[in-house]
């Protein structure tokens, strides 16, 4: 197993090392300097290198690599799960653009969270909400500190996520589905490539040890469900990583997500779906390119969804040359700008309404080069954000909460669909 | 300034403050929008020139400024030239000097509008009175504006602007009126053109302007800059220049001599050592100033007057005796390099410079290399180097430095410790070369990792080269193998191989098994050892198997003992010579057996093999065979140019000191070499075989047996293949005697007497299809050729034997190097006369040989022979002068591809086509024998021995026709790094009744084809 986590800025010095064995030294980060950080190519470079009978499996979080050294035959898979599982627990202690001085500002802490994540080289207890009952240091706060004696009980039970004893006046549900938007559309209007991926994250303010059944419009639970009666197809959906908390034998026998859910917010599960997205927005340009010294580009943007719904925060980067001396720019709506530093007409729209339509249209001058070169055309950017919208379709079916005493939950459901690379190509 | 552009202030400044580089590029983006915008003339009209009409002068100034900091910032910058344009053209000074700079930076020579500028720049240029008719004050002055020009003139050197611009440039720099401010730039700028596009100038034209510049002109800092151009030129046209030598030397005294210098180009008391140096660097570059001048007093017309020879002379040993060291390091230093630039000089004089000089430098470098600055050390260790190589004499001053060079070797920079190991590898000869090796092996165990491997390299070629007793070699390298075996490379033990089994006299080779047995018999010993032990004792084993304790299987055992801890290239060796020992020794036999049963099975292919082929070797073969196979080695063929030396030259390059002492035999050498010939040869030995002339002799007769009657045709078949004497010995030879009865009237000139030129035909054709003949033959000279090839790459050696009386002096070689061609030559010393100096030559003595020899590699296909010209005078004084043709042609290249019929005939008619075919039809002379089968035969025998078409059998349906395949081999690659070949097909058809042969050939390639039956024809006239 692991025998080394070592924690290394980018001049290749050891900020933070643990032993966990005694079969490497700390000598080793000089060969990991020598081999892998001065070799300048990082990035190209596999994240695993042998030395010497010893291997390095290593990720970087901005510029400071996180290594782990072994001896032995080890899973990869499962070091690099802990190196990523290792960052997020310091992430959530230190903020999530922890750097250097930050760390060097909590040794304690972090030695804390060595000792309490990795015992003798095997990956331990590395959930957040856990830690935090008791390490309660850095941007934690410190919470009512349960009994020693029922902390010991809990780590070491069977639920290690939830404690008993919990109570809530009013017992509510938040359920948000974040979906984001992949899309890149060639010049000549055929999509390439259309993706949607989701999150569904959950904050419970719940009673007791609740038992949770969750249920999204998958496509295989509902044709399952409704043989014979003709309803609304399903969503198919495709790679769920799931919580701890959920059952994956249940899941992997009937597709049903039940667990028993921590105190709090938590992600439950991300998924992706590639067929039939439904793209919030219509892009439609034209560019015309006259001599060299002219060029008029046309757009044209219209919104797919119900009227009832708005987008919010549009953002169009329009690309022009890198040669443009002078734009006239007319626009529907919004406010649309030459901005030189991006070199884009970046127009942009507080509130689209849905099914709207709307135009842009640059008139551009362009000065004489030197050296004529063909311009690249880059694709077009679009950046938004679209409550109360999937574009997958997922929607939540229902969640049921079973406790002992029968209380009654009130359940809130947000949607919300983003941008991720929307890309047209003109 | 500051107050007159804030806004580029501002701008500068704006970036310099920004915190990342995101940062500053989209500051430099905002910019160049917001300068685009303002080149932009929006609705009004642009200018005639493209400019934007609406900008003051201050602003167009203002923006160009940016864009040339921008682009000096690394951004890419391409508009703005039609505003670059419009301020070079200006009238103000202001204006002009923006238009320049940003024209030499923002713009390339080959850019389009470029040609715009020509104008302007050319009246800039020769600009004269054009400012006389602006009187106003701020119009610019002629030399500033002339200066500007030609800054960026040198800047862009774009070659449409060079050629309409290096004329003025010229007559700026020759001009009187112009300044020397002008004439300082106009020769660098010159420079800067002529380095852009050589040729440019003409050397033998411009040289007497430059002498007259050298002459007239006083200011030191206009003949610096001119002696930058005229070395620049110099090294391109060497001879031309060689009639300014008088004035290097006039000024050369004056600045010596005379110290007569400005006080502002005095350096720390030192008048101008840079003009000093450029001075020395020109001098360098005729090695025979100071020769001619012992040739112009015997009557010759020298370029270089006795008084100058006087003067340079007494120049240089000045600066040897008058460089001291000084307090003042900046004194010291230029002092020092102007000393080693002198030193320098020297040794490119060679042997003709002065003895004393040469006795001085060597006295003062010996102070030098004992001085504690390691800078000074370094200098002086390589300068010696360099020095000790004129001749035997340097090599002895040299000598008695050697206990400081070896203190050098211990020094504490690896630079000097390298200078060091080289100088002591140049002073190395027979007389201490024992000592010297012995200090560096001792050195060897204490040396630094990085500098072993070179010390281990030039230890074995020093004691290969000078050991009187071949066992002190032997010694040596396996006492190089036990102080750092891992830098023995496997060349060095492959000599050690070879040597061994190449010198059978004495007991060497019994030693040598003795040694080495010794030597693995320690369970522990470095890989290398087991290596040569291996083979060793493989070979020669038997020599020591009746001494005690040696026997046999003793050495089986020891042996032995390391095979589990070598790798598996090692193993291989040892089933050899496993394999060797069983034959020789019965009771090795079940000792080996079972090695052999278990490495059947080895994961090595190599070991594997081995083992399973040896096995099976004693039931597949009868005793006597296996008996033959596993018998000695032969000798190995001896090259001259081992792999050591081949190391030596790729890791040191071609100017190194050292590859040049490598590559000549020392005398030990040549005696070992003589030895060898004697065993090797079993006939009587001569007087002129002991010389090295056997070769030829043996060859002579085989040419005199063959049949000797002058060819009845010989019309563009033989002036495209063989020697084409009559058109060479005419044209070139009658030019060569007029030259030559200007310059040397005593002199006579002999060519090749035309009565020789039939049996020189014959003898080259006869060389195009043998591996060995003699090329040329009279009562002075005899030229023997040997050559071999492999693939695309060939080794011809020349022998150039001495029939004559008197010693053949001046003995020169000129061989063509044409562009199908990559040649590398090699020969006796100073017998190449590569044509870049005035090589003296050599000469051959009476009954003695020179030898030249060619590595080569053919890059494309060709249809002539290369030329040589052989040149040499007799002590009669008849200066001889024979145009040859090396037998090189294209079947040389060949080789044989075995088709099937069907696969032949496809081909054939594939390659049917006007260039890829060539035909001719040759009708035997009335008196040649008739064509029968044995004709047939003989001519099948040609096209496939001589040249190496593989025969087609089955295709020729009847006895009269003869077909082959075969491939022509070139070095080149095509772009996918694979060597490019050309497939080429040939076919013999003969008429018995007509008396005619037609030989038809198809190659991809129209030259090969033509060659190919060029090639043929001939050879077929030879069958007769």
């Amino acid at each position: 197993m692991i025998s080394m986590i070592m924690v290394l800025n980018q001049k290749g010095e050891i900020m933070i090392s643990r032993q966990y064995r005694d079969d490497v030294s700390r000598v080793a980060a000089d060969s990991f300097r020598i081999q892998v950080i001065a070799a300048k190519e990082a990035s190209s470079q596999p994240p695993i290198k042998r030395i010497e009978n010893c291997s390095f499996l290593y990720t970087r979080h901005l510029n400071m690599y996180f290594v782990a050294l072994t001896k032995s035959n080890v899973n990869p898979a499962l070091v690099f799960e802990y190196l990523f599982q290792k960052i997020r627990v310091l992430k959530a202690y230190l903020g999530e653009e922890f750097d250097e001085s930050s760390m060097r500002n909590n040794m304690t802490l972090i030695y804390e969270l060595m000792d309490e994540t990795m015992d003798f080289g095997y990956p331990q207890n590395c959930a957040v909400d856990v830690l935090r009952l008791y390490i309660n240091l850095g941007n934690v706060k410190p919470q009512d500190e349960p009994e020693p004696e029922q902390l010991t009980k809990q780590i070491t039970g069977a639920i290690d996520w939830r404690r008993e004893g919990i109570r809530y006046k009013k017992n509510e549900v938040y359920i948000d589905v974040l979906e984001s938007v992949n899309l890149l559309i060639s010049s000549t209007g055929s999509i390439l490539r259309s993706e949607v991926t989701g999150r569904v994250q959950m904050n419970t303010k719940l009673t007791g040890m609740p038992e949770c059944k969750f249920g999204l419009n998958d496509k295989l639970v509902i044709e399952k469900e409704s043989a014979g009666n003709r309803k609304k197809p399903g969503v198919e959906i495709d790679d769920c990583t799931f919580h701890r908390c959920v059952r994956l034998g249940k899941f992997d026998a009937d597709r049903t997500i039940t667990f028993i859910p921590p105190d709090g917010e938590f992600e439950l599960m991300r998924y992706r779906v590639n067929d039939n997205v439904n793209l919030p927005f219509r892009l439609i340009p034209a560019v015309q390119e006259e001599g060299q010294t002219k060029c008029t580009i046309n757009l044209k943007v219209i919104a797919n969804f119900s009227e009832k719904l708005f987008a919010t925060h549009v953002v169009i980067k329009v690309p022009v040359p890198k040669n443009t001396s002078k734009s006239k720019i007319k626009n529907s709506f919004g406010r649309a700008k030459y901005e030189p530093e991006q070199n884009a007409i970046v127009w942009r729209i507080k509130r689209f309404p849905g099914k709207a339509e709307c135009m842009l249209t640059v008139d551009l001058e362009l000065v004489r080069t030197v050296r004529p070169k063909a311009w690249v055309r880059p694709p077009i950017n679009v950046e938004f954000q679209v409550p109360m919208f999937t574009a997958s379709g997922v929607h939540v079916r229902f969640l049921r909460v079973y406790d002992k005493s029968g209380y009654h939950t009130n359940r809130w459901v947000r949607y919300i669909t983003k941008a991720g690379g929307y890309q047209v190509r003109i | 300034m500051s107050t007159q552009a804030r806004g580029l202030n501002n701008f500068i400044s704006d970036l310099r403050n920004s915190k990342s580089k995101s940062e500053e590029s989209a500051r430099v983006e905002i910019e160049l929008a917001k300068i685009r915008k303002k080149f932009n003339p929006g609705d009004a009209k642009l200018a005639s020139d493209g400019s934007n009409p609406s900008l003051s002068s201050y602003q167009r100034k203002k923006y160009v400024w940016k864009l040339v900091y921008i682009h000096v910032l690394g951004y890419d910058v391409d508009f703005g030239h039609a505003e670059v344009l419009a301020l070079v053209t200006s009238k103000k000074y202001s204006e002009k000097m923006v238009g320049y700079t940003a024209l030499s930076l923002l713009l390339r020579g080959s850019d389009p509008v470029m040609s715009r500028v020509i104008d302007t720049m050319k009246s800039d240029l020769t600009n004269a009175p054009s400012s006389s008719t602006n009187k106003k004050s701020n119009a610019p002055k002629n030399d500033a504006v002339q200066c500007l020009a030609l800054c960026s003139l040198a800047n862009i050197s774009g070659l449409e602007l060079i050629q309409a611009m290096h004329l003025e440039v010229q007559h700026i720099l020759v001009s009187p009126s112009s300044t020397d401010q002008v004439k300082k730039k106009s020769a660098l700028c010159l420079l800067r053109l002529t380095r852009t596009s050589p040729n440019l100038i003409s050397g033998r034209e411009f040289a007497p302007h430059l002498g007259n510049l050298l002459s007239q002109n006083q200011h030191l800092g206009v003949l610096t800059s001119v002696l930058s151009l005229l070395h620049g030129l110099a090294l391109q046209q060497t001879p031309s220049y060689e009639i300014l030598i008088p004035h290097v030397v006039h000024i050369l005294s004056l600045l010596v001599m005379k110290k007569k210098c400005e006080r502002e180009y005095l350096y720390y008391q030192t008048p101008s050592p840079w003009l000093q140096i450029k001075l020395l660097k020109f001098l360098q570059l005729y090695p025979n100033a100071v020769e001619n001048h012992d040739l112009s007093t015997t009557g010759g017309g020298s370029m270089v007057g006795e008084e100058h020879v006087g003067q340079l002379i007494g120049v240089v040993s000045k600066i040897l005796m008058e460089t001291d060291v000084s307090d003042s390091i900046n004194k010291s230093n230029a002092d020092h390099a102007i000393l080693f630039e002198a030193v320098d000089l020297i040794v490119a004089w060679g042997t003709s410079c002065p003895v004393v000089l040469r006795e001085g430098a060597m006295k003062l470098l010996g102070k030098f290399i004992s001085v504690r600055e390691p800078n000074i050390r370094y200098l002086g260790l390589s300068t010696m180097a360099k020095l000790a190589q004129i001749d035997e004499a340097s090599v002895e001053g040299a000598k008695n430095h050697q206990a400081t060079v070896l203190v050098s070797l211990k020094d504490a920079d690896i630079s000097v410790r390298r200078r060091a190991l080289d100088l002591l590898f140049v002073i190395c000869d027979t007389d201490n070369a024992e000592r010297i090796v012995d200090e560096l092996v001792a050195h060897l165990v204490v040396a630094d990792a990085s500098i072993r491997e070179e010390m281990v390299l030039k230890i074995a070629i020093l004691a290969e080269k000078y050991a009187t007793d071949l066992r002190w070699y032997v010694d040596t390298i396996l006492k190089l193998i036990t102080i750092s075996g891992d830098y023995v490379s496997d060349s060095i033990w492959h000599r050690v191989v070879q040597i061994v089994t190449n010198h059978p006299q004495g007991d060497l080779q019994g030693y040598a098994a003795g040694t080495l047995f010794v030597a693995v018999a320690p369970a522990r010993c470095h890989e290398t050892t087991v290596r040569v032990a291996a083979y060793i004792l493989g070979e020669f084993g038997f020599l020591i198997a009746e001494r005690p304790g040696m026997s046999g299987d003793e050495q089986f055992r020891v042996l032995h003992q390391h095979w589990f801890t070598v790798d598996t290239g090692t193993r291989a060796i040892l089933i050899s010579t496993y394999a060797k020992l069983a034959n020789l020794y019965e009771e090795c036999r079940p000792l080996v057996a079972p090695v052999f049963a278990k490495s059947k099975n080895s994961v090595d292919v190599e070991v594997q093999q081995r083992c399973a082929e040896y096995a099976a070797m004693r039931e597949a073969f009868s005793p006597e065979a296996v008996e033959d196979l596993l018998r000695e080695m032969p000798p190995f063929e001896d090259k001259r140019r081992s792999a050591l030396e081949l190391r030596l030259l790729e890791t040191e390059g071609e100017n190194s000191a050292a590859v040049a002492k490598a590559s000549i035999p020392s005398e030990v050498e040549q005696q070992r070499a003589l030895l060898a010939a004697q065993m090797l040869s079993s006939g009587p030995i001569e007087e002129d075989m002991v010389n090295g002339m056997q070769p030829i002799e043996e060859q002579d007769d085989e040419l005199v047996s063959k049949p000797s009657d002058e060819h009845p045709e010989d019309g563009d078949v033989d002036r495209a293949v063989g020697a084409d004497p009559s058109g060479d010995v005419d044209g070139e030879g009658s030019a060569g005697g007029g030259m030559s009865q200007d310059d040397q009237a005593n002199r006579v000139l002999v060519g090749i007497p035309k009565e020789l030129i039939p049996a020189m035909r014959k003898a080259f054709s006869n060389l195009c299809t043998s591996p060995s003949g003699v090329l040329f033959e009279n009562s002075m000279l005899q030229v023997g050729v040997k050559h071999e090839y492999v693939g695309a790459q060939g080794r011809i050696s020349v022998f150039f034997g001495n029939l004559h009386s008197s010693p053949l002096q001046n003995f020169k070689v000129r061989v063509d190097q044409p562009d199908h061609l990559r040649m590398q030559m090699q020969g006796t010393q100073d017998l190449i006369d590569d044509g870049e100096y005035d090589s003296p030559g050599c000469t051959v003595a009476t009954k003695t040989q020179a030898k030249l020899m060619i590595l080569l590699e053919v890059t494309a296909p060709f249809d002539d022979a290369p030329s040589m010209r052989i040149t040499f005078d007799t002590e009669e004084g008849e200066h001889h002068d024979y145009p040859l043709r090396l037998p090189l042609v294209a079947t040389c290249f060949m080789e044989p591809v075995n088709l099937d019929p069907g696969a032949f005939m496809q081909r054939w008619k594939s390659l049917e086509g006007q260039d890829r075919e060539c035909q001719e039809v040759m009708k035997l002379p009335p008196n040649a024998p008739e064509i029968d089968e044995k004709y047939m035969d003989r001519v099948s025998k040609i096209i496939v021995d001589g040249l190496k078409f593989g025969r087609c059998q089955g295709v020729d349906p009847t006895p009269w026709t003869v077909s082959g395949a075969a491939t022509f081999r070139t070095g080149a690659q095509d772009m996918n790094g694979n060597n490019i070949n050309v497939g080429c097909l040939v076919r013999v058809e003969a008429n018995p009744r007509a008396n005619a042969f037609r030989v038809t050939t198809r190659t991809l390639h129209p030259l090969c084809s033509k060659a190919i039956k060029n090639v043929s024809l001939v050879s077929i006239k030879l069958a007769m």
